[in-house]
Order: structure tokens, then C-alpha cells, then sequence
């Protein structure tokens, strides 16, 4: 959960709630809503980049951040929604969490098939 | 209050923000940091209840006043200073009655209250330790007893049996005060509660 995460990261660097928002111009009275899980995550992809830098997370590590926001929010990652491929396998990503999971035979084939679908055909 | 003091020196052996040389403790990162317990700003929450914070009832946050916990380091000195009274006086119900308030499991306030009444037999005595526990950790009893044992032969030479005098008990008070980061009245108490210098 992003709201844990967050709370998780701004304990570690011991700020208190008050200094943290103080530092990257926050409202505390909002952001503890946002801490508690009352608030959704911020959807601001220019604010999320700026708590990201703020905590020194980069790479993977940032991704994974913005994608808990995302999450929260019950939303899909806005990267993921504007990319046409990663569209057309999460289908099988829904099945495969609602509990029908794929085989490795049959995740290998849709592989197959997706890349199929963006590979110029053989003239 | 042995029990209270036995506590405080607990905690003052486990957590480093509460050690007796780093006054003003600060007991807002040691709440927050330290015991993670979330700060809830609450608007208009000294206007309408009059009182600056509390726990929560499930013990996991502290309601504050949204202005104070935001605007504490540009408003005036002694009202940073009750705030951080209160503080301690709220953890105090967090270190010293969580564990007797759960296992009562109220379930209504009425039934709080009648607790409350009831509580070591007289009707105020869970703030009494409450207010006892704040005291004492914000104002450690030897820097208090360091401070009079520097001021005492001063105060001798200038006035003999200083110790009669309530104006310069008051004076005393007013100069440690800052150093604790508690409003005056609160080390009038603390020099009679240590038995360092009681009201004539």
C-alpha cells in the first residue's frame, strides 16, 4: 500500500509529519488522511516524481512507488494504459490474479502471440 | 508515583530523545518517530473542545490542533510550551493506562466515564499521574536539582533564608523554565513535587 510505504519512508529519514510536509509543501492535515488511507494517493505524476527524488528512489524502485500510488487509487498505472502491448496482455494478467492461473506453456504461447501481434509478418 | 517515575526512567534508558541532557525533550518526533504514532490534525480542535490534543481511543494517533501542529514554531513561545505538555500528558494515558482501557473494552462512554471516575479510587487520579508523568519528563529531576544547587548560594547572598520567599521561588521558575521548554507554573510544581524547593 502506498499509504504504508510512504509513512514507512518518511519514519525511516525520522521526520515528523509536520517537517516532512514542511519540506516538500504539503498540507499535514491532508497528507495524514493520504498516510492513513483515508485520502487517495496523489494522482499528480509531477508530485509523485518530487516525493520519489525526495526519498533518494530511483529506477525500479521509483516505478514501483508510482505504480502503490496508482494501485491505491485502484487505478492502472498510466504508463501501462497508454501502452497498446502491455493492453493487450493484461487481460490474461486479470485472469491470472482472479485465481485461473496460466501454465507456463500456456504464458509462454500468449508471449508468442503478443509479440506476433506487433512483429511485421514474413512476406 | 514511584511507578511513574520507575517508568519514565525506563523510557529514558530506551529512547535517546528523552535522555535528560536533550531538554526540550521533544516529544513531538518521539511520538511520531519513535512510537509511530500518526499526528491527526483536527481544524478548530482547541476552539471547540478546549484542549490542544488526545489519543485516540485505539491508542495509534494523537488529534491536535490542525493551526497549532502547523503554524507550533511561529506562534507564540507558551503556546508551543503547552502543547508539549499536552503531548506528554497524552502519552502518559499511552505508557501507563493503554493496557487497563483495553482490557476494559468499554462500549459506550458512559461506561469510559464511570472507569475514569473509578480509577485507583478517587475521581481524577488517571489525569493526576498523567499530568505527573508530562512533568516529570519534560523537567528531569536532576537538571532541576543541578539548576537550584547553582542558584541556592547566589540566592543565599543576596537574600538569607531565600528559601521563604515566594516571589523569588517564582523568579527561579521563570528562568528555568525556557531551558525545559515548559511554561513556569510547570517547574513551581516540579521543585515541590522533587521536594527541591516547596512553597513557603
Amino acid at each position: 500500500m502506498f499509504s504504508e510505504t510512504i509513512k514507512s519512508l518518511r519514519l525511516h529519514k525520522r521526520l515528523t509529519l509536520r517537517d516532512f510536509c514542511e519540506q516538500v509543501r504539503l498540507d499535514p492535515s491532508n497528507w495524514s488522511k493520504v498516510e492513513r488511507g483515508i485520502n487517495p494517493p496523489p494522482s499528480d505524476v509531477g508530485l509523485l516524481d518530487r516525493l520519489a527524488d525526495f526519498f533518494d528512489l530511483r529506477g525500479a524502485k521509483k516505478l514501483e512507488f508510482i505504480d502503490a500510488a496508482a494501485l491505491q487509487r485502484r487505478e492502472i498505472p498510466q504508463d501501462v494504459a497508454d501502452n497498446v502491448i502491455l493492453q493487450r496482455a493484461l487481460p490474461a494478467f486479470f485472469r491470472a490474479a482472479r485465481g485461473h492461473e496460466l501454465t507456463a506453456k500456456e504464458l509462454e504461447g500468449l508471449a508468442d502471440d503478443i509479440r506476433k501481434l506487433h512483429t511485421r509478418d514474413a512476406e | 508515583m514511584q511507578h511513574i517515575w520507575t517508568k519514565i526512567e525506563e523510557l529514558r534508558a530506551q529512547y535517546e530523545l528523552l535522555e535528560v541532557t536533550r531538554t526540550p525533550i521533544d516529544v513531538f518526533t518521539f511520538f511520531e518517530v519513535d512510537l509511530g504514532l500518526d499526528p491527526i490534525p483536527f481544524d478548530d480542535f482547541t476552539a471547540k473542545y478546549r484542549v490542544e490534543a488526545a489519543i485516540t481511543a485505539d491508542f495509534t494517533g494523537i488529534y491536535l490542533d490542525a493551526e497549532q501542529y502547523t503554524l507550533m514554531e511561529k506562534g507564540p513561545e507558551w503556546k508551543l510550551n503547552r502543547l508539549r505538555f499536552t503531548i506528554a500528558h497524552e502519552l502518559a494515558h499511552f505508557f501507563l493506562h493503554r493496557g487497563l482501557l483495553q482490557a476494559e473494552n468499554f462500549s459506550s462512554l458512559p461506561n469510559f466515564a464511570r472507569w475514569t471516575a473509578n480509577y485507583g479510587g478517587s475521581k481524577y487520579t488517571a489525569e493526576q499521574e498523567a499530568n505527573e508523568f508530562a512533568g516529570r519528563l519534560l523537567v528531569p529531576e536532576s537538571r532541576l536539582r543541578s539548576m537550584f544547587d547553582e542558584f541556592a548560594p547566589q540566592a543565599e547572598k543576596l537574600i538569607p533564608n531565600f528559601m521563604q520567599s515566594g516571589p523569588l521561588r517564582d523568579k527561579f521558575a521563570d528562568m528555568a523554565a525556557p531551558k525545559f521548554g515548559v511554561n513556569s507554573q510547570v517547574i513551581a510544581v516540579r521543585l515541590d513535587r522533587d521536594d527541591i524547593w516547596s512553597a513557603a
